[in-house]
């Protein structure tokens, strides 16, 4: 073992020497501030995610598969938004990672720190719901090209793509034993002889309906229909009259679609 | 020199980094036979031992503006020097931990075990449980039983929530005696 005090004579020579040298406060500072940048950063994400989640839940067709039963549980899981919630999980995750790194977060227990953050970022995004944030950038992501559109819109697109169990659109044409629809995808014929259950009034043009079944090609072999308004779903409202206008077209002669 | 003898450790540290770097050699006065003592603890071969002690000092003078002054820079230095003896170890190897003779009567007293174990503790037998302990046990431990920290300074070195440290002692106690009945 080397004498005491040698390695404070080897250190201070260091030091001295100038080979050692103290980092500028500046790096510090700018180190800190990039933490706590990061931290509101993920805690603003996760909360407008938070608030795209309930926009979406609320406004697609995936809950109101929900009321068919056990049928209804295919199109329910194939709707559900796993992109939004992945995100909001790890933006969650990332934010208590960053604050347990922090000067001073690792004084509290993850369990409260989780919790707290949870509570901000529910708080923040129900906030963010209630001023009607989630149709606004519904409206970008879908009718805007530029680079937050396109960012979001992986988030979003599975409220209106196409689901193998259910299908969700506006009637066009009511035609025997079946219907032509729009949905945000393009017009699909349903075949309604199959239900099982009846529908509450007689189908008409430009009402809506959601439906679980069997998809066989370009027809949908419904299951169960019920007739919705379309203040239900309006996240499939918009994407229909973004794809075919606000008033159902009037239409003639039969479509190359079926029937 | 004289006036830096007056001034407390965090007086110290700011003004090694305000105005005087001469003034370090204090700090490294004050702390290193304290940190050499905690580092034994993890690291045999006295020449590696210096070389990590030099290497904590090193770090500790260059990151000196990172050291918050409303806090205490103990815990902060024993922060540095704990993490580069887990670097060392995990470079090298995992040595067996070792205490000085007079330490065996802290575990004796701080485990009650005098009555319990058969004789007088054997040193190689409490060094072999301390060195089989997970580390999330073995590090706060060793700074509650050796170095005589407190909770709340093992919980600023080892950043981990006080709670947390009282649990780990806890159950690392309970561990500790399992293995030495």
């Amino acid at each position: 073992m080397v004498e005491k005090n040698d390695v404070a004579n080897k250190v201070m020579e260091k030091i001295k020497g100038g080979s050692v040298k103290l980092r500028s406060k500046y790096v510090f500072i700018l180190e800190k501030l990039s933490a706590n940048g990061a931290l509101v950063l993920v805690v603003a994400l996760a909360a407008l995610f938070f608030c795209l989640v309930i926009f979406y839940l609320k406004t697609s067709d995936n809950l109101a598969y929900l009321s068919f039963g056990r049928r209804g549980f295919n199109p329910f899981m194939q709707s559900f938004p796993y992109l939004l919630c992945g995100a909001f999980v790890g933006l969650i995750g990332a934010g208590v990672y960053i604050f347990k790194k922090s000067a001073t977060g690792f004084q509290y227990p993850v369990k409260y720190v989780i919790t707290a953050l949870v509570v901000v970022v529910v708080a923040v995004g129900a906030l963010l719901a209630y001023i009607d944030v989630g149709e606004r950038f519904e409206r970008r992501v879908f009718e805007k090209r530029d680079f937050g559109g396109r960012m979001f819109r992986p988030f979003l697109r599975s409220g209106l793509d196409e689901r193998a169990g259910g299908i969700a659109g506006r009637v066009v044409q009511v035609r025997e034993g079946g219907a032509l629809i729009q949905t945000p995808r393009g017009e699909e014929t349903v075949d309604l002889t199959k239900l099982e259950n009846s529908l509450s009034e007689n189908l008409s043009d430009g009402m809506f309906i959601v439906a679980v079944g069997d998809r066989r090609g370009k027809l949908f072999l419904a299951r169960a229909a019920r007739i919705i308004t379309a203040d239900e779903m309006p996240m499939i409202g918009r994407g229909v009259n973004r794809r075919f206008g606000p008033i159902p077209s009037p239409r003639c002669g039969k479509s190359n679609l079926g029937f | 020199m004289a006036v830096s003898t007056k001034l407390n450790d965090e007086e110290l540290a700011v003004a090694v980094r305000a105005r005087d770097k001469e003034l370090y050699a204090e700090i490294i006065l004050r702390y290193e036979t304290k940190l050499a003592h905690y580092l034994r603890k993890y690291i045999r071969s006295g020449d590696e031992l210096d070389d990590v002690l030099q290497e904590t000092f090193i770090k500790a003078y260059r990151n000196l503006f990172d050291f918050d002054e409303n806090r205490r820079f103990s815990p902060w230095i024993y922060r540095i020097a704990h993490n580069e003896a887990i670097n060392h170890l995990k470079k090298y190897r995992k040595e067996i931990i070792s205490i000085e003779p007079e330490e065996l009567e802290i575990v004796d007293s701080k485990l009650n075990l005098a009555e319990k174990v058969d004789g007088v503790l054997a040193k190689e037998k409490i060094e072999r449980a301390l060195s089989q302990l997970k580390n999330k046990y073995r590090d706060p431990l060793v700074l509650y039983f050796f170095e005589q920290k407190s909770y709340e300074e093992i919980s600023d070195i080892l950043h981990l929530p006080i709670s947390t440290v009282g649990v780990l002692i806890m159950r690392g106690k309970e561990i500790l005696k399992k293995y030495l009945i």
